[in-house]
């Protein structure tokens, strides 16, 4: 028996999983027998699953390509729309799509199909689909360059009614294709550059100010760079307002805020133990602080500071607080920092690099 | 105790005649609720008097797996006394006896595996526990020689204990007990049973594969413990992930099957070379378990939710028309005709079909017909002698409600006061949705649902 924080009843592991509602079980003879390679399977699996479905609803829609279907590169043809079919396990809470049919708007896709698949027991699920807005906005500002776009399965909604609804009733022309926004891809800041005292201008753009230790202390109200972070090796500061509508602002036009308060970005090196050598001046550790201008100053309530890098996600929101804090590693991932106000455009940093050692 | 019918002494579980069928009170030690597991007693389907189906699970306690334990000085099961016993079972003398003791060992992990599927899902999915005890627990005691057996094709060995033991590899790194379940897990007539019961043996190594870096380290994180850090746990599944694709892709070319592989020394090896192979798989088969304990919790959810909603008094909704009815250039009442005319028609050219098979299936018939008198899930489980599960499997009335929604959308789209709805998702998804509520919800107080009610009038006398 185990238990957790959110479940003080114990609870035993799955010993075997729910079919999804509105699965498709595959007759034996279709998927006991391995016929492709690969992807090709999966994807073999899929279109039996879809004409399956559309047999059992009495739904006739033609459903192509004729030739070489199984190729995972090619769209599908379903009643005049053209569908991605993106593959992924049962189980997968997310789904890896390739992204170069998004490229060029004028033959990306309409929609996008997910299919997730147990070849081993014959079973697909569909747990929705995106119209290719919907999948521009899930994207959102995430690399856009990158050859597989990593979708949550959570993203999808509708199943497989909701293929069916759009591609039997609606007028293609509802559904315009889009390719996804060519952004350039924004230059990672070297943290450790700034305890050699170089302000990158990425930040220096948002009115950052860079105070180095060796530079003498960093005070904001009496405190100094150590006392906010046990082993700080510096600290980069990002002045920031609320305006009165809402928005969030950085550098001088924070000034003109009632709402004002920090952003401290601490690169922070394993402080010294009685049972440990001294310090290292190399930075291992990264904490972030949302601070108000003053000390003790309360933060506006709903502000979400969050953190990313690899798999790890981290943050915390403001209520009633006077300061918020984030704490990362040094690692190989990139740090991607926002900052969200309650109902404001989020401000997100360059990402920021940090690797250990 | 009980004399069973091989002459062996056996261990019944307790049965009533006057309490019906006996529960499966052999799930572990009834007084303390832990599951031991012994080189002498051997856990199988054994006759029981009083039990509706004339057997349950019980012990027996084979005197050749008595004997072979003192001879061979094991007491309690441990891996050290796996090993000799394995040894044992290729030396010339007396082998029956060693592998009669491992019988005995995996089968108490086999039976926690049935008491753990039967306990998650057999009152919702109407899983029969001997049934399911029929596939792991099919061992009589009978000596047996290990030489023979092994000659033979694997999945064609049985019993199944005895299956299990000619299957297994140490190489690997798993233990005995696990290789038990994990071959339970691969078992293709149990995976058919419960498919047919709504449900899934997915092997952790598939759900592994499943997995994204995210969930892994929120599911250690929550669940994890040991030496193992989730950044390592992290690594380790990202490594696994990347060499899983090219080793199934091999299982899958010489054996032209999806299932059944399971990770090998080398593959072990391959992702983690600085540490031993077992390590590995134990970490990995760790953070498996993890997982299904994160999905445990959200099923359990889901469920609750569920059951709430399907038991739940359905609360009418007159407005559900109306919002189509809002074509500022046509009359409301016109529409609405116009509407309740395509549900009238999509209704006679889907449900036909759907209800044709309850004629010859007087299950389907009893749940058609409840259904139609305005009885839930659960209710309608009951008076039809289901589980809940079977009852959402056979009917399906969102599904059927959907594909009529549909069909009227088709219908009315083709009339000028709706042809505008067409050239919108938002307003089209609408627009289905409304109709489709319009069938399962009824648009009164103490009203029955039009799907209902259509099935009522019009289901065929059985």
């Amino acid at each position: 028996m185990t238990t957790s924080p959110a479940s003080p009843v114990p609870i035993e592991p799955l010993e075997a999983f729910p079919l999804p509602p509105g699965a498709i079980v595959l007759p034996p003879p279709l998927w006991q027998q391995v016929q492709e390679d690969g992807e090709r399977e999966l994807r073999r699996l899929a279109l039996a699953a879809l004409r399956q479905a559309m047999d059992e609803r009495e739904l006739h829609l033609p459903l192509g390509p004729e030739t070489d279907p199984t190729d995972p590169s090619r769209l599908l043809a379903l009643n005049r729309f053209a569908v991605q079919l993106a593959v992924t396990g049962m189980l997968s809470d997310e789904v890896a799509v390739p992204a170069a049919p998004w490229r060029d708007a004028a033959t990306a896709p309409q929609l996008l199909l997910v299919a997730a698949i147990d070849p081993e027991n014959g079973v697909v699920g569909v747990p929705g689909v995106l119209t290719a807005s919907e999948v521009i906005a899930a994207v959102g500002d995430g690399d856009q360059r990158a050859e597989r776009l990593v979708l949550p399965i959570s993203a999808f909604k509708g199943g497989i009614e909701r293929l069916f609804t759009l591609t039997a009733l609606l007028d293609p022309a509802a559904l315009p294709r889009q390719a996804l926004r060519q952004q350039p891809a924004r230059p990672a800041v070297r943290v450790r550059d700034w305890l050699e005292g170089l302000l990158p201008p990425a930040l220096g753009d948002l009115g950052a100010e860079l105070v180095p230790v060796t530079a003498g202390a960093f005070r904001q109200g009496g405190a100094t760079a150590d006392s906010l972070a046990p082993g700080a090796l510096a600290v980069l500061s990002i002045p920031l307002g609320l305006t009165t509508a809402g928005t969030l602002v950085t550098g001088d036009a924070a000034q003109a805020c009632l709402e004002r308060f920090r952003l401290l970005l601490i690169p922070t090196a394993q402080p010294p133990s009685a049972a440990t050598a001294p310090a290292t001046d190399a930075a291992e550790r990264l904490t972030l602080q949302l601070v108000g201008e003053l000390e003790g100053d309360l933060l506006p309530d709903g502000l979400l500071l969050s953190a990313s890098q690899g798999s790890r996600r981290s943050s915390v929101s403001s209520a009633n607080s006077t300061q918020l804090e984030l704490e990362l590693p040094a690692a190989p991932d990139l740090i991607e920092v926002t900052l969200t106000p309650p109902d404001g455009t989020p401000l997100v940093l360059p990402p920021l690099q940090l690797p250990a050692g | 105790m009980d004399a069973c019918s091989n002459g062996f002494s056996c261990n019944a579980t307790e049965t009533d005649p006057h309490q019906g069928p006996p529960r499966l009170a052999s799930c572990g030690h009834p007084q303390t609720g832990v599951t031991s597991s012994s080189y002498r007693e051997l856990r199988a389907l054994i006759s029981a008097r009083g039990s509706s189906q004339g057997i349950t699970i019980g012990s027996l306690h084979p005197p050749q797996a008595a004997a072979a334990a003192e001879d061979y000085g094991v007491d309690a099961p441990s891996a050290a006394g796996d090993r000799l016993l394995l040894a044992a079972c290729d030396a010339p003398e007396d082998r029956e006896g060693a592998f009669l003791c491992l019988r005995c060992h995996v089968s108490h992990p086999l039976e926690q595996k049935i008491c753990g599927l039967y306990g998650q899902f057999g009152d919702y999915y109407g899983l029969d526990e001997i049934e399911l005890a029929s596939f792991a627990l099919d061992d009589d005691g009978r000596p047996l020689d290990p030489a023979r057996l092994r000659g033979q094709p694997t999945a064609a060995i049985t019993p199944f204990t005895a299956q299990v033991i000619c299957s297994y590899d140490p190489s690997r790194g798993a233990g005995l007990p696990h290789w038990a379940r994990t071959r339970l897990q691969a078992h293709n007539d149990l995976k058919v049973y419960l498919k047919e019961h709504g449900l899934l043996l997915i092997s952790d190594w598939a759900l592994l594969a499943d997995t994204s870096s995210r969930r892994i380290r929120g599911a250690w994180e929550v669940f994890g413990g040991g030496s193992l850090t989730a950044d390592r746990a992290v690594r380790l599944h990202g490594a696994y992930l990347a060499a899983y694709p090219a080793a199934k892709a091999e299982h899958r070319r010489r054996s032209r099957r999806s299932s059944g592989w399971q990770p090998d020394a080398a593959f072990l090896h391959a992702i983690a070379p600085e540490q031993p192979a077992a390590t590995t798989s134990e970490q990995l088969e760790a953070m498996a378990r993890t997982v299904r304990l994160v999905l445990t919790q959200q099923w359990q959810r889901s469920r609750q939710a569920d059951g709430e909603q399907a038991d739940a008094l359905e609360v009418p909704d007159p407005r559900t028309l109306q919002d189509l009815s809002e074509q500022p250039e046509h009359s409301p009442a016109d529409q609405l005709t116009l509407i309740h005319a395509a549900l009238e028609r999509a209704l006679e050219a889907v449900m036909p079909a759907v209800l044709a098979p309850a004629a010859s299936d007087p299950q389907l018939h009893c749940l058609w017909q409840g259904y139609g008198e305005g009885l839930t899930n659960t209710p309608l489980a009951e008076r039809c002698g289901c589980s809940r599960g079977t009852v959402s499997k056979k009917l399906r009335p969102e599904q059927h409600a959907s594909t009529i929604a549909r069909q009227a959308a088709g219908e009315l789209l083709r009339q000028p006061a709706f042809s505008a709805l067409g050239g919108s998702v938002e307003d089209l998804e609408r627009m289905v949705e409304a109709l489709r509520n319009h069938l399962l919800i009824p648009e009164r107080e103490g009203d029955i649902a039009p799907l209902r009610r259509w099935v009522h009038q019009h289901l065929p006398v059985s």
